[in-house]
């Protein structure tokens, strides 16, 4: 039998906006994370994230907040903005932990965009609240947000300054 | 020459001095997690940030974080050891309690080990700034430094250990949409 390596991982097994960025969260959030209305139809937000090694990833989720409304969209972009993997468009529904079902993929090391939009202004996500540095805050995590004309998370991110609180997604190993 | 893949965890696309996975010093020195408009009080003085990249990234912007009161003017840089890389050069500040940004720049970094560094020649301007545990030692012993009498910031720098009592928010990002 031939050797096997242990599958030894040092990235969390869901990453997203609550592992990598916390401690900045927990500093300029003080509202913490709670339900926020999406701010507006079929808005993507943009939000950076590192993967420090090759891993399998069962899907991209997000946290839905006190009410499922309209559909979702999420997919996960390379460094120069061209999208990877999609869960398709989607309906929003439940609360909290949303994570459509896609085909396995994996990923190597890098450095990614994960997008999410919403249809409608009635969905909500849960997210981080009260930035206590000002409107800017968004911008001191590279978060970036895209006007769409539908719910489809589009090929290619064209992404503009934003001041949008940060809704709580990411991506879950297998 | 053969220069070894790059591992672990890849660089944040903006390095901040509270970039957890960038800096990370700043916020383990904390005494309170909140950031507050904090008046700089020592007029020329100039702080020095560590961090480390891993890879070769060009930076476009470098951005201040103002807060109640924007007085004077400002110079953002980057160090390796004594020595200035680049800086933005004199800016005055302005746009109270918003992000400042020093658009037009190049700066190419290959990996290593550097400061990021803030000046300013007003002891009113505020910046968004954590408070550091007293006499400053949370940040000198993560390697922050400090330098008086560096306005615009010099090269090289003359740097002592870091026993300011607080830590700005300010930093230098590779994207241009800030």
């Amino acid at each position: 039998m031939s050797y096997s390596p242990p599958d030894y991982h040092f990235d969390p097994k869901s990453i997203g906006i609550m592992s990598l960025n916390y401690l900045e969260m927990k500093i300029v959030y003080s509202g913490n994370h709670a339900s926020m209305a999406w701010p507006a139809n079929n808005l993507a937000i943009y939000f950076p994230i590192c993967l420090s090694e090759k891993a399998s990833f069962a899907g991209l989720w997000w946290a839905v907040g006190s009410t499922a409304s309209g559909n979702a969209c999420m997919g996960i972009y390379d460094e120069g903005g061209n999208r990877l993997q999609q869960t398709g468009i989607v309906a929003q529904s439940g609360t909290g932990l949303q994570l459509p079902a896609m085909t396995a993929f994996q990923l190597p090391r890098g450095r990614y965009w994960l997008g999410l939009v919403l249809s409608t202004t009635a969905g909500t996500v849960r997210g981080w609240s009260s930035p206590t540095i000002g409107t800017d805050t968004a911008k001191w995590f590279a978060m970036a947000e895209e006007t769409l004309g539908s719910t489809q998370i589009p090929a290619t991110m064209t992404p503009v300054a934003t001041s949008r609180n940060p809704p709580i997604m990411g991506l879950m190993r297998v | 020459m053969y220069a070894a893949p790059p591992t672990g965890m890849p660089d944040p696309f903006f390095i901040h001095t509270f970039t957890d996975d960038g800096v990370g010093g700043p916020i383990i020195s904390l005494n309170a997690q909140a950031l507050t408009s904090t008046a700089w009080g020592t007029a020329n003085l100039a702080l020095f940030i560590p961090f480390t990249i891993t890879e070769r990234h060009t930076y476009v912007r470098a951005c201040v974080c103002n807060g109640a009161t924007v007085a004077g003017n400002f110079d953002v840089g980057v160090y390796r050891g004594t020595a200035r890389l680049f800086s933005t050069g004199t800016t005055a500040q302005a746009g109270v309690s918003q992000m400042q940004v020093v658009t037009g720049l190049s700066w190419t970094l290959d990996p290593g080990d550097y400061y990021l560094a803030l000046a300013t020649n007003s002891t009113t301007a505020t910046f968004m700034c954590g408070n550091i545990a007293s006499g400053g030692y949370g940040m000198a012993v993560t390697g922050g430094k400090q330098q008086t009498t560096a306005f615009v910031l010099p090269n090289p720098a003359t740097l002592a250990n870091y026993a300011t009592v607080f830590v700005p928010l300010f930093g230098i990002f590779e994207k241009t949409w800030v």
